[in-house]
């Protein structure tokens, strides 16, 4: 089980993706946009971040940039649409965990958070 | 018609024929007329002299042969001594004196006027030099060595030679105008050997200016003006040559464009599609499961029944984009329709974002429009004020109506639009939310412009903050048929 911040400015998929990980069992919680998320992230440590890259006010990379200044080795899994998987992609070479392309598939974001979160615990 | 009015507007300057004709046959003109004038002068002062010394020749002869006539005084002998002279050209009379009296003969037809003449004395050498008497004035004065026994004297006439000269003149002058004559027509002959290429030229260019490229110039027997229609080919040839290429580049860059303009449309396309799908399929995913609550089942239903028309409305927002319609215009309460729009949002946003003010003009609005177009570009502009807008701000609307003209304001008080994208703003799939397809206020000026309308960003004034989107219509627009637009006054509320 593991703590995981979903941040994403669509409220459905936000929630979607909460079932999802909280039917495998792993508390979750949301932010709408980039600020919010931080402010969240700076007053609680969580096992994964999960990050749209388009927000509005504060992109998904950007947040990944400031989480960096917190944690370098902070996990963070990108979802992206296929237009900015350019972007994501560079936020792998800077540290991301893994990126996912919209529309995902439920075993392929488990796999990937069970991945991650495997990894934040051998850490 | 260029040439035209230059010829009007300006006076042209002469034609190179009419330059080379003049200069030639001036230069002609000067020569003959210089150099026959000089040799009808040589000729009548060598002429003249001629003339002079035959007349003292002449003297001369009869002065010898009158010696013996005086000597023995045979008067027969001597007047036909002076008639013989008489006879001579140019001779008008004759004179001999030394006798008892003068003998004289003269031509009946004698000009009295401009005669000339010419004297010698009669001489016999001297034999008695003591009893020469010496006498101031006489005839015998200087004469030392011989006996003057008379005097001879013929008066002459250069009348003849003058004429002569004349004639002369005359025909030195008609050589000239016929020199002058061949002149000008072999300048003529030159002139167009070199000038008629030129001319070719001139037509060329014309049907160049034309964009007529493809021709060729010949250059005559000249061998400079070949040589000119030689780089007037050539340089015909590079500008076709260059012409090509630059279509070639053109085309280049309009596929290029193309492709870029395909490949933005493919991003937002894959982009604004994909979110719904993704809510789509994480819902299927997450019904398929068997142990989900059944409130949770009918949540993912209702996400995927909305998500879903969201799919019908990017695919309708692109075709309205990409084949606008045209619009049907009635007249329509314009105030009345805002006010419908402003609550609609209000309802629509409900808490959870800015508030919506309407404020309607001073006078009532009737104007011609297709509803459903207008309300859905005014749509699109003041969803774009609302996504910008924080929860806490207001999007104002206000209706005015300013010299014939309907005019739509439409406020945020948003981050604002920096001057540098204000255009870009216009232009399809640019937005400067993370989200959104950058079609909505392109799609909405294309539906405000085919209203005979348009839809501006006004200018910041006050230090920046807010967009304000300015939509004006004309209200005074020519009815569709009779009565229409008056029939709207009547069913004012």
């Amino acid at each position: 089980m593991a703590s995981i911040l979903v941040v994403d400015d669509e409220e459905r998929m936000r929630h979607i993706l909460s079932i999802m990980l909280e039917l495998r069992g792993h508390q979750v919680e949301q932010a709408g946009d980039g600020e919010a998320a931080l402010e969240i992230i700076r007053k609680k440590r969580f096992d994964l971040l999960i990050l749209d890259v388009k927000m509005p006010k504060m992109d998904g990379i950007t947040l990944h940039k400031h989480v960096k200044e917190i944690d370098p080795s902070y996990p963070v899994i990108f979802i992206t649409a296929f237009g900015s998987i350019d972007s994501a992609v560079q936020s792998m070479r800077e540290g991301a965990f893994d990126y996912i392309t919209k529309p995902f598939d439920e075993d392929r974001i488990l796999s990937s958070v069970d991945a991650a979160t495997q990894d934040a615990g051998r850490n | 018609m260029k040439s035209e009015a230059n010829q009007t507007g300006k006076q042209r300057p002469a034609s190179l024929l009419v330059r080379i004709l003049s200069s030639s046959v001036l230069l002609i003109a000067v020569t003959g007329v210089f150099l026959g004038y000089t040799g009808v002068q040589l000729i009548q002062d060598f002429a003249k002299e001629r003339f002079d010394e035959r007349m003292q020749f002449l003297a001369r002869h009869l002065a010898l042969n009158a010696e013996l006539g005086l000597l023995v005084e045979q008067r027969n002998a001597l007047e036909r001594l002076a008639d013989n002279i008489l006879a001579e050209k140019g001779v008008v009379r004759v004179v001999i004196e030394g006798g008892a009296e003068p003998i004289t003969a003269e031509a009946i037809d004698g000009k009295k006027t401009g005669l000339q003449q010419v004297s010698r004395f009669v001489t016999t050498p001297a034999m008695d030099v003591e009893n020469v008497v010496f006498e101031p004035g006489s005839l015998t004065e200087g004469l030392l060595q011989e006996n003057v026994i008379g005097k001879v004297t013929i008066f002459y006439t250069d009348q003849e030679l003058r004429a002569l000269i004349r004639s002369l003149g005359l025909r030195f002058a008609m050589v000239a105008v016929g020199i002058c004559l061949l002149g000008t027509v072999f300048m003529l002959f030159i002139s167009r050997s070199i000038l008629a290429p030129l001319r070719k030229l001139v037509v060329a260019t014309q049907r160049v200016s034309g964009g007529e490229l493809n021709l060729e110039v010949e250059g005559g027997h000249v061998r400079e003006t070949d040589d000119l229609a030689r780089s007037f080919n050539t340089m015909l040839h590079s500008i076709r040559e260059s012409r090509a290429a630059l279509r070639e580049s053109y085309e280049e860059l309009a596929k290029q464009k193309n492709m870029a303009e395909v490949g933005k449309f493919s991003m937002v396309l894959t982009h604004e599609f994909k979110n719904p799908l993704s809510i789509v399929k994480g819902s299927l995913d997450i019904l398929k499961k068997p142990d989900i609550p059944s409130e949770t089942r009918a949540l993912m239903i209702t996400y995927m029944q909305e998500e879903v028309l969201r799919i019908d409305r990017l695919i309708e927002e692109f075709l309205l984009f990409s084949k606008p319609k045209k619009p049907d215009m009635k007249p329509c309460p314009g105030d009345a329709l805002l006010g419908r729009l402003a609550e609609k949002f209000r309802v629509r946003i409900g808490s959870s974002g800015p508030r919506i003010e309407f404020i309607p003009a001073e006078e009532p609005v009737y104007i011609l429009l297709d509803e459903t177009l207008f309300t859905r570009a005014l749509e699109n502009v003041i969803k774009n004020g609302v996504e910008v807008s924080e929860e806490s701000g207001r999007v104002l609307i206000r209706s005015t109506v300013t010299d014939g003209n309907w005019k739509i304001e439409i406020s945020d008080e948003g981050p604002g639009i920096p001057q540098e994208v204000k255009e870009l703003v216009f232009e399809p799939f640019y937005s400067t939310k993370a989200k959104g397809t950058g079609l909505g206020i392109p799609t909405a000026a294309n539906a405000l412009a085919a209203h005979g309308g348009k839809l501006e960003i006004a200018e910041n004034h006050d230090g920046g903050k807010g967009t304000t989107f300015i939509i004006s219509l004309p209200m005074t627009r020519e009815p569709k048929d009779n009565g229409e637009a008056h029939g709207v006054d009547t069913g004012r509320r």
